[in-house]
């Protein structure tokens, strides 16, 4: 029924009198705000409660939408936000445990939340699918991502190892993840 | 991105890799955290990093990750388990030791032979030089004609020689005559008319003579 609408449209009418329209904006960007947040947090844990907290300050906030700006750019704020409250969160937590250690059990034993976007099958295919993303990389280009991604190398030990500038590593892997962003978005939201 | 980024003149834009992966100091990552909440820009971009690099992480963490480390075997060799055709080849493979080893004993064979053939030579030479004050063996062994002696005394001096031996020779010059006939055939009749020079030239001496061409025209005329 929203397929089609364009992002505008759906945050407009849930913020009218059809909140499910903001059901697709979730589907649509879940995925892709999760990816925002593990960025910043580095955690998946930490990074699926941003998520859902991203997308419950947007629905809260869509009536405040303008289309001034893409529901992207409005998506991405928020999530950007919301990761360095969270941030800023546990930072002050870890101040307060470090004064009192009788906290130090609510940490270590914080059970890691089982985020399941979509079904088995269909991660299968989306990593099947980022797997030839990346093969089809240069390979100048698809090099310093499995060196990055795959065998956790600094950028330091990266431009030691190909004998390249420190920038030229970085602009490498920038260029990269821009291209694999430009394959990644040609495929159906239901894989990416 | 600085530098990088196309859509992105920000200047804390050359932090975006360094605060996705976690290479930037505490202070520093304070810093881009404040500017990135208010730059439009540094978040898009920053969020295509994000959800570019996610799968790739994903793809790491759930299908690399579970895959068991290659248990990696050095194959170290021992005496038993070499094959046959393994001690054929290290047989004849290069050893420094034996190759060095062969060298030197090539090296002391070439010096031995030199060394002999240079002291044979120099036997030769020693030899050489004993016989070179004298005469050469031809010419020690040529007995100079005397110019007193005239042919014909020459020559009965030979056949007087070679009257001693049981075998008729001819004399030096016949070496240019056709073969001896037999002596039946070339001996003459004795005729008194002519001259005998000796009674050892009538009997044995069967060169060449005026006698015998004057007999032989004779008997054809």
């Amino acid at each position: 029924m929203y397929k089609d609408l364009a992002d505008e449209q759906l945050v407009e009418l849930a913020a009218g009198d059809e909140p499910e329209a903001f059901g697709e904006i979730v589907r649509r960007w879940e995925r892709k705000i999760f990816a925002l947040c593990f960025g910043m947090l580095t955690r998946e844990d930490e990074a699926r409660d941003a998520a859902q907290e991203t997308f419950i300050a947007a629905y809260r906030n869509a009536a405040r939408f303008r289309g001034e700006a893409k529901v992207s750019s409005w998506l991405h704020r928020i999530a950007v936000n919301q990761c360095l409250t969270v941030k800023r969160r546990a930072k002050t937590r870890s101040e307060d445990f470090l004064d009192d250690e009788s906290s130090e059990s609510d940490r270590v034993f914080v059970a890691p939340l089982r985020y399941s976007p979509g079904s088995e099958a269909e991660q299968s295919e989306r990593l099947r699918v980022v797997r030839q993303a990346v093969g089809s990389l240069p390979v100048d280009l698809r090099q310093v991502v499995v060196m990055k991604e795959f065998e956790e190398m600094t950028f330091q030990e990266i431009s030691d190892t190909l004998e390249l500038p420190l920038s030229t590593v970085k602009s490498r892997l920038y260029t990269a993840l821009k291209q694999l962003k430009s394959k990644l978005d040609r495929l159906p939201v239901e894989v990416i | 991105m600085k530098g990088l980024g196309t859509n992105n003149s920000c200047s804390h834009g050359g932090d975006m890799l360094a605060y996705l992966y976690s290479e930037m100091a505490g202070e520093e990552r304070e810093v881009f955290e404040v500017h990135l909440a208010d730059c439009g820009t540094c978040i898009d971009d920053f969020a295509e990093l994000s959800q570019s690099r996610y799968p790739v992480y994903e793809w790491k963490r759930t299908q690399f990750d579970p895959l068991p480390t290659p248990r990696v075997v050095i194959p170290f060799e021992t005496p038993g388990s070499i094959s046959l055709l393994d001690q054929i080849r290290r047989a004849f493979s290069f050893r420094p030791t034996l190759a060095f080893g062969g060298l030197g004993a090539a090296m002391i064979t070439v010096v031995i032979a030199g060394y002999l053939i240079l002291s044979s030579t120099s036997g030769d030479t020693e030899v050489a030089r004993e016989v070179e004050p004298s005469a050469s063996p031809t010419r020690a062994l040529v007995v100079p004609s005397t110019p007193s002696v005239d042919a014909t005394t020459q020559e009965r001096i030979e056949v007087a020689v070679r009257n001693e031996r049981p075998t008729v020779v001819r004399a030096s010059t016949s070496a240019k005559s056709p073969a001896p006939k037999p002596k039946s055939a070339r001996q003459p009749k004795r005729d008194d008319s002519i001259p005998v020079m000796s009674s050892i030239e009538e009997e044995d001496d069967d060169s060449l003579r005026l006698a015998d061409i004057f007999e032989e025209i004779g008997t054809s005329e």
